[in-house]
């Protein structure tokens, strides 16, 4: 199997898969509408006694929303429904991953640039709707900047993508990991409230924190590299329609 | 050339034998019909030798290569079911236009035509469609695609007469003008007699025989007689089918290669032909006096 | 225009070519149909109209031409009367001789059948008027 026809057979596969799960965009509209409905509380607020309540608004609770939406949707991709419809037409295991990571990516891309935008349509509609002054807004200092915070949000977005894809994956492959991992996340959950592990504070430190933008790159698309050979792995064996 | 090869092909679904050390080779450009009871194993081949499935031992070779995870299978090959299910925001039409995007031999026109023809609506859906339209549907989408190996299961579901003879029809004719090698599972094997070239029948996951069309015509014949004559005469033999034509008449149904017909003439037996499908129903009998018994 | 009685297709096609043959709708040296076209005609498989055709290839009532197709012999018609006559008639004959033991037919009475069979179908025997 030569590159080019696993090249040929990934790019008919991505674009069907557009038509095909459409129904993903929509649900990313209303995830989004209700992100932002509730983003209109603000992302934080100081009282001051002199200049009076301060409230900060960004896209941050539409961001998070985002993830979850792309960590359910790609989860989706694993399951018999969505897998089932490929099997028609042309396909094998592996340009099935690689056009699912594309499609995963171009996904991300556009929850991304919108959830990015929503931020400003936040800003804007409590502006009109609200009796506030406006004090300033974040600074765009350079289109390079916007850019970037766009990319970067979109790499997020795709890491947590490939997370999803990959715990659908690891799912088909043994029913067991179905319990398995949904009590690990809750574990994992209940020790960061209670602040008693460090080691989790630290991978979200490793993820978030991180000021480099080529460091953000290389650790989110390694990450989603991981995930999708883990996913290639699982599932190497199953099969269509039984 | 051989397009198709199995050699000792075993699928084990659960505990069960699905397909049981199952050897046979298939040549180029041949329609071969592939008939058993339900459970026989046909759906399981098919969906092996598609690509869908994946053997548990064996040798499995399509085109030269393992069809499982084949991206070069996958692309000359062709599963074609009642059952697929297409998302309902994909009309009709966009799927035909899905078909010619994926396959390079896909030919349009056919399709089209076809599409007309049978009086398919483009905007409608594929789960709006009633059961022998879906079947329909789906054997133009294989016939169109031109697939160098198709292979239908059951092809004619729903369909009513007129319409599946229309259907065979088509297949021919598209197949004399684009050879390919086709399999084809289908329970009405009177009906398909005329266009297959070979038959492959199975039972139980086991290969039963894999013969010529017209070999399996010749393979029984039946003798109608007196019974002690005939059971005498017959001692030994394997008798495929018995049952009762008289009151001390006998109509049996043997090999024909284990008697000889002169003499059955001779001893003043009736001969008369048995048909491809009834021989493959004898030979994969349960046996012990069939549904008969439930009434004794 | 086939039969289903259990005769195999391709022996039926044999049939119908040799008694278009003797119809004259095929000429000696002509073309015969191709397997393809057979295969159209009847909805028949065309490897089985293959097979027919090579059954009368071998009995020289046809021969091939490479690459064009198949042929009429100048032979085809004595050899299609010889064989039907000791084949076909020979076998219908014996039927009705077995059919008649059965009833219980004498060999006068089936005469008496014959000779009237013959003589309200207008031919005599040993004519082959639209041969």
């Amino acid at each position: 199997m030569s590159f080019a026809e696993l090249g040929k057979a990934v790019r008919k596969q991505f674009f069907y898969k557009f038509k095909l799960f459409f129904g993903l965009f929509y649900s990313l509209i209303i995830t989004q509408a209700i992100a932002i409905v509730f983003s209109f509380n603000g992302t934080g607020s100081i009282s001051s006694g002199q200049i009076g309540q301060i409230h900060f608004y960004s896209a941050d609770i539409v961001l998070v929303f985002t993830f979850g939406w792309a960590f359910i949707s790609a989860l989706q991709l694993t399951t018999k429904p969505f897998r089932d419809n490929e099997y028609l037409f042309v396909f094998n295991r592996l340009s099935s991953h690689l056009s699912n990571l594309l499609f995963l990516l171009a996904l991300s891309f556009i929850g991304g640039l919108s959830a990015y935008l929503s931020g400003y349509l936040l800003k804007v509609a409590v502006y009109m709707f609200f009796d506030f002054q406006l004090i300033g807004t974040n600074d765009i200092t350079s289109p390079a900047v916007v850019v970037a915070g766009i990319i970067t949000i979109v790499l997020y977005i795709w890491m947590f993508a490939s997370l999803g894809y990959m715990v659908g994956s690891l799912v088909q492959f043994q029913k067991v990991f179905a319990i398995l991992i949904p009590s690990i996340i809750i574990g994992c959950l209940i020790l960061v409230a209670l602040s008693e592990s460090e080691a989790i504070i630290r991978i979200g430190k490793f993820y978030f924190f991180e000021s480099s933008f080529l460091l953000v790159f290389i650790k989110t698309t390694a990450t989603v590299c991981l995930c999708f050979l883990i996913s290639a792995v699982s599932t190497n064996h199953l099969e269509v329609r039984k | 050339m051989e397009v198709i090869h199995c050699e000792n092909v075993t699928k084990l679904q659960g505990k069960a034998k699905a397909l049981d050390q199952l050897s046979f080779s298939i040549k180029e450009n041949t329609i071969t019909g592939l008939i058993g009871r339900n459970g026989a194993g046909k759906t399981t081949l098919l969906k092996i030798l598609g690509g869908l499935w994946r053997e548990t031992s064996g040798e499995v070779k399509v085109l030269s290569r393992r069809p499982f995870n084949s991206l070069y299978v996958s692309e000359n090959s062709i599963y074609i079911d009642d059952a697929f299910h297409f998302p309902s925001h994909l009309n009709l039409k966009e799927i035909l236009r899905e078909g010619e995007r994926f396959y390079p031999n896909w030919n349009r026109t056919l399709a089209e035509r076809l599409f007309d023809y049978f009086e398919f609506h483009p905007k409608q859906t594929h789960a709006n469609l009633s059961k022998g339209k879906r079947s329909t549907f789906n054997m133009i989408i294989g016939l169109a695609s031109r697939c160098k190996v198709t292979l239908y299961d059951e092809p004619t579901a729903g369909m009513d007469r007129a319409v599946r003879k229309e259907m065979y029809r088509v297949l021919l004719k598209d197949y004399l003008e684009y050879p390919r090698t086709i399999i084809i599972s289908s329970h009405y094997l009177e009906e398909l007699e005329d266009l297959l070239e070979d038959v492959l029948l199975l039972d139980n996951g086991k290969k039963v025989l894999h013969l010529p069309m017209d070999e399996l015509k010749e393979f029984a014949v039946g003798l109608t007689g007196r019974s002690e004559v005939l059971l005498q005469w017959l001692r030994g033999k394997t008798i495929l089918h018995q049952q009762n034509a008289g009151p001390n008449e006998l109509y049996a149904v043997v090999k024909k290669e284990d008697i000889s017909l002169p003499e059955a003439q001779r001893l003043g037996m009736t001969i008369s032909p048995v048909s491809s499908s009834d021989v493959c129903v004898y030979i994969t009998d349960r046996g012990q006096g069939g549904i008969d018994r439930v009434f004794r | 225009m086939l039969q289903s009685d259990g005769t195999p297709i391709y022996l039926q096609i044999a049939e119908w070519i040799e008694t278009e043959i003797l119809k004259g709708n095929f000429q000696a040296d002509e073309k015969v149909y191709s397997q393809y076209k057979l295969a159209e005609m009847f909805t028949i498989n065309p490897a089985t109209a293959a097979k027919g055709l090579n059954v009368l290839a071998n009995e020289n009532i046809l021969y091939t031409k490479r690459g064009l197709g198949k042929f009429v012999t100048k032979e085809a018609k004595a050899i299609i009367i010889h064989k039907r006559k000791n084949q076909k008639l020979k076998g219908l004959i014996n039927e009705i001789v077995m059919e008649a033991k059965r009833l219980h037919v004498r060999e006068e009475e089936l005469m008496v059948m014959l000779k009237k069979a013959m003589k309200e179908s207008g031919g005599q025997s040993g004519g082959s008027d639209s041969l």
